[in-house]
């Protein structure tokens, strides 16, 4: 996208290139620059993809180039050595995370990872591709890499072949660690439902999910979300079932039997603020949006006799610190 | 709460300085906009995080209770008052033995005492017991932020340059508003920092 579309020259460049093919069925006039500005401007795909979207719908089915690659040549690379946009690459990599479609034209997106890094991935909904699983580990022959907004990615397409292997690839995972007081624990920890519906697992708020309405039931679980503060910056974080068990000294089956005796949940939420608010924590784990998701924690230790010597010396008055030798 | 909203960070401060800190100020007429203390050092104070040992607590309400809990540091007082909207921090005040140390999060309020003075205090929102590990860590956490806000605040505070109008908002007003000297403060830095010496391991 950028300032710089301009659907009509773009249009008139993907008619010329088109008209070399032999086999092209070149579309009316206007066509191409309204599915050019459909695909840029009402559903955000970077130009680059547009531009082969045109030339996959109108071109000819037997040649693979499509503007902007030499087509063919692709080689088996880490997720690492993958630098710059537009080049087919084969990857064999764990699908580390799922996000959900944010519209029609893609299939799936997320991140897929190696041992050296993760990268975001788009299988768009013209090119067909299988369903893939979260978890999993794939070998990918023919993806093109893109660039969007400074950020590389991998482009599935329709010469893009998948096939699930048996190796077990770990996608390698970028985690932050930091330090800080923890200010506040916020509403909506502890005991926590989560929506029964297929899929869903968002949190229900009175029984009712904010993407099905009321619904029966629900599954317990626990989580934390909670602030912590350095005195610079305010960080949040999730604390989720597993980091929750380790951090109280109270367990999931526990947590339900506090609930159930109180006749109120709540009381699980009260807990965990008595116990963790106004206290200095260390966490490490992956950035999520706001958020960092909490795999390891621990509290603060004690700083070292060097950092309260620096300070000592920091807070000395300017005519403490005159030279000495003006006594002599 | 919209997703919007950024949450104030929780800044440090020693008792000395922040009962310094009699100016306060809005950045609009609204009633929602955030109110903020005035630090001599250049910083403004939405919330703050303290730590120092409760020593005495008193129900100082005349109808409903209303809880004043003195929490002490190496350099002066902080005055804690909780009422029926802090809930959590009243009951707090109310059943813990003194003396023990504890952690508040919570806001500044400036008032004005009877005899005309402007006093500062903190409006809790959360006061939780903790162990020394917790007030030495704030200690030396303190410390580094006051001389970190000294040191800036300095570069501007130079004999004969009466216009600091180029300096940071906060810095700005702070030389407009007080009129203190920054060695006073790293005395009170330098002391803090000598009360914990005996809790580091060697």
């Amino acid at each position: 996208m950028g300032a710089d579309f301009n659907p009509a020259d773009e249009a008139e460049r993907l008619r010329e290139q088109l008209a070399e093919q032999d086999d092209a069925e070149l579309p009316e006039e206007g066509v191409i620059e309204e599915r050019l500005n459909i695909l840029v401007n009402d559903y955000s795909v970077p130009l680059k993809e547009a531009r082969r979207s045109v030339f996959r719908e109108y071109g000819d089915e037997n040649d693979e180039s499509t503007p902007g690659t030499g087509g063919g040549g692709s080689t088996q690379v880490s997720v690492d050595d993958i630098t710059a946009p537009d080049e087919w690459v084969t990857l064999e990599v764990q699908l580390a995370q799922l996000w959900d479609s944010t519209h029609d034209s893609i299939r799936q997106s997320g991140l897929i990872g190696d041992d050296t890094g993760r990268i975001k991935f788009v299988s768009w909904e013209q090119s067909d591709l299988e369903l893939l699983e979260e978890g999993a580990s794939y070998r990918i022959e023919n993806a093109v890499t893109d660039e969007y907004q400074g950020r590389l990615s991998v482009n599935f397409n329709s010469s893009t072949v998948i096939e699930q292997i048996d190796e077990d690839i770990e996608a390698h995972e970028e985690t932050e660690e930091l330090y800080g007081a923890m200010v506040a624990v916020q509403d909506g920890s502890g005991l926590i439902k989560r929506c029964p519906k297929d899929g869903c697992t968002r949190v229900l708020s009175d029984g009712r999910c904010p993407e099905h309405g009321a619904v029966d039931g629900g599954e317990h679980d626990l989580r934390i979300k909670a602030v912590l503060d350095d005195g610079n910056d305010v960080q949040e974080v999730i604390f989720n079932r597993e980091a929750t068990e380790d951090i109280m000294d109270f367990d999931l089956d526990d947590a339900k039997e506090m609930a159930q005796e109180a006749l109120d949940p709540t009381v699980v939420e009260q807990k965990v603020r008595d116990e963790l608010v106004g206290k200095y924590y260390t966490v490490e784990g992956p950035k999520a949006g706001r958020y960092i998701l909490v795999n390891e924690w621990g509290h603060l230790g004690l700083p070292d006799m060097e950092m309260v010597d620096g300070l000592l010396d920091r807070a000395r008055t300017e005519s403490e610190t005159e030279p000495a030798e003006a006594d002599d | 709460m919209s997703s919007s909203y950024q949450r104030q960070t929780a800044v440090r401060a020693f008792a000395q300085e922040f009962n310094d800190a009699t100016y306060s100020f809005k950045e609009s007429d609204s009633d929602m906009a955030p109110k903020y203390a005035l630090l001599p050092t250049g910083q403004r104070m939405n919330r703050g995080f303290f730590v120092g040992t409760l020593t005495e607590t008193e129900d100082v309400g005349n109808d409903a209770p209303y809880w004043h809990g003195r929490v002490v540091d190496a350099t002066g007082v902080f005055h804690v008052y909780a009422g029926q909207y802090q809930p959590e921090a009243e009951q707090m005040l109310r059943e813990v033995e003194t003396p023990a140390f504890v952690s508040v999060v919570g806001k500044p309020r400036t008032y004005e005492t009877d005899s005309g003075n402007m006093n500062v205090a903190i409006r809790p929102e959360s006061i939780t017991e903790v162990d020394v590990d917790v007030k030495t860590n704030w200690v030396v956490e303190t410390a580094a932020r006051t001389l970190d806000r000294i040191e800036d605040i300095e570069e501007w505070d130079i004999d004969g340059l009466d216009d600091a109008s180029d300096a940071p908002r906060d810095v700005d007003m702070a030389l407009e508003e007080y009129d203190m000297t920054f060695d006073q403060y790293r005395e009170m830095v330098h002391e803090a920092v000598e009360s914990v010496e005996a809790d580091i391991p060697e």
